[in-house]
């Protein structure tokens, strides 16, 4: 379980998160939406340790993070893998490499269970074959699915999502969409997903948060949503 | 008016002392980091072959043109005042003292401090650090360190190169265009060069490694987002590390060669 307490965090002394509370349940799939610059994506941050908040809990499974060494959050972090907005696979490497990188730098794994690993997890991405490919020769949609092969390859307890179907096209949308909504079946890993996009939203959701002043209105389903009025229906509207 | 300059020079002192403090935690801490965690040495092999080997052949090049413009005037002038048994340890001198590690770390600032400062500022705005303390992987130790060492390692071995080759650019002007004695040339390096000279120069450029190599990741970890953020610290990066090079190699020539 994930929980966030009374969270605040301002950068260059401007307050993006004022007083933010949630809780996330194990297994639990949640939409973040919001405008853009609201603080969503730094959410996501929090909850990995990759900052800090000015003050706050932030708890996940029964541990504080906001207290911890750089040393303890890595274990904390085995468990949480995250996709970022870019991919933000490394260049360097092949596909392959990238996938391979988190098994081989945490260590424990001899090399044949790795590749095993890697081919794995790039068939569950419907990426097979592809660990010879350069980053640079793939499409914005395959940058993605490597993303999450890579973020998948510790088999993570938690999914952070950060804008997963932004800039793709319909189809890629609804391809990355389906492998969401699959993972969280398959795998039953807690999915927190941060997005603009309304299908996403209405697909892969258990619950639905409208960030808005630094802080989360009470939730919505995928079904309330369209009849909850004020924010979201006007987010639902393409208002927002 | 006098109130909005002031506020103005406040500004960008305060600016520039508020850097200073961010570029020196830095620095103790990839100290830091390099002294306490294991290094990644196959990440320093990869980046000794990228940043050393492949500064090889411009270093050659260069080396051998600026031994030979260098003689060229030297040779001239000493033969005037008929000096030319002096030549090549004047040529020597200059080169394992000075030239030789001043030139490769013009040339070194130029072409590994900009790819430093692009690569990790490409790295920094595409969220590439990121996911890599995402995946509890430390940024100082799996980028900063390696270049350090790589870049530390491999400028004595270019400087040693630059200084050879230049050597023997000035023995072709020396010999071809001022028709000294081939053997006089060598014999008066062998008499004025002391080891001092060359373990000196190599020394010097072990630190003009190391300060480009801790400038241009600083700049590359800290570039702001898009093309322009990385463009601005990339050129930065260059401009930096050139204006720190000649500024220590004076106080280091005056430590070194007393």
């Amino acid at each position: 379980m994930i929980e966030l307490i009374d969270i605040w965090k301002s950068y260059d002394e401007r307050p993006i998160i004022r007083g933010l509370s949630l809780t996330v349940q194990r297994g639990e799939k949640i939409s973040i939406i919001g405008p853009s610059g609201c603080g969503k994506s730094t959410l996501l941050r929090l909850i990995l340790g990759l900052h800090r908040p000015d003050s706050g809990q932030i708890i996940v499974d029964g541990q504080d993070i906001t207290k911890m060494s750089t040393e303890a959050l890595k274990d904390v972090r085995a468990r949480i893998g995250m996709l970022f907005q870019s991919a933000a696979l490394f260049d360097s490497m092949t596909v392959g490499g990238n996938v391979a990188f988190p098994l081989e730098e945490t260590g424990g794994f001899a090399a044949g269970e790795i590749e095993t690993i890697v081919a794995e997890k790039l068939d569950m991405v419907e990426m097979a074959g592809a660990e010879e490919k350069d980053p640079a020769e793939l499409s914005g949609g395959q940058r993605k699915r490597v993303g999450l092969a890579r973020a998948l390859a510790r088999s993570p307890e938690v999914m952070l999502y950060d804008e997963p179907t932004t800039g793709l096209d319909p189809i890629l949308s609804t391809n990355i969409e389906n492998l969401i909504v699959k993972l969280n079946d398959q795998l039953h890993v807690t999915s927190i997903i941060v997005t603009h996009q309304i299908s996403t939203i209405l697909r892969v959701s258990d619950k639905i948060y409208m960030m808005q002043d630094g802080q989360l209105m009470p939730p919505q389903t995928p079904e309330t949503i369209g009849s909850a009025g004020n924010l979201y229906t006007t987010f639902i509207n393409g208002g927002l | 008016m006098i109130k909005e300059i002031s506020v103005y020079f406040g500004q960008r002192v305060i600016g520039f002392f508020e850097e200073l403090g961010v570029m020196t935690l830095f620095f103790f801490r990839t100290i830091r980091v390099m002294v306490t965690q294991p290094i990644h040495w196959r990440q320093t092999i990869v980046q000794m072959k990228e940043l050393g080997t492949n500064s090889f052949w411009i270093t050659i090049i260069t080396a051998m043109f600026v031994g030979m413009a260098f003689t060229l005037q030297v040779v001239r002038e000493f033969l005037k005042f008929g000096a030319g048994n002096m030549i090549g340890g004047v040529v020597g001198i200059a080169f394992w003292r000075e030239l030789g590690p001043m030139m490769t770390g013009v040339v070194v600032a130029g072409r590994v401090g900009a790819a430093v400062a692009a690569e990790l500022g490409t790295m920094k705005v595409t969220e590439q650090v990121e996911a890599l303390e995402s995946m509890s992987q430390d940024p100082i130790r799996f980028l900063v360190v390696p270049r350090l060492i790589a870049v530390t390692l491999m400028m004595p071995l270019l400087v040693g190169v630059a200084d050879v080759v230049g050597f023997f650019g000035g023995y072709v002007i020396a010999v071809g265009v001022g028709r000294i004695n081939p053997y006089l040339y060598l014999d008066s390096a062998n008499s004025m060069l002391k080891v001092g000279d060359i373990g000196g120069g190599l020394l010097k450029a072990g630190f003009f490694g190391f300060l480009i190599a801790m400038i241009s990741s600083y700049m590359g970890l800290h570039a702001r987002s898009g093309a322009k953020g990385v463009g601005e610290m990339t050129t930065r990066a260059v401009v930096v590390s050139l204006i720190v090079i000649f500024i220590v190699n004076y106080f280091l020539s005056s430590l070194l060669y007393q």
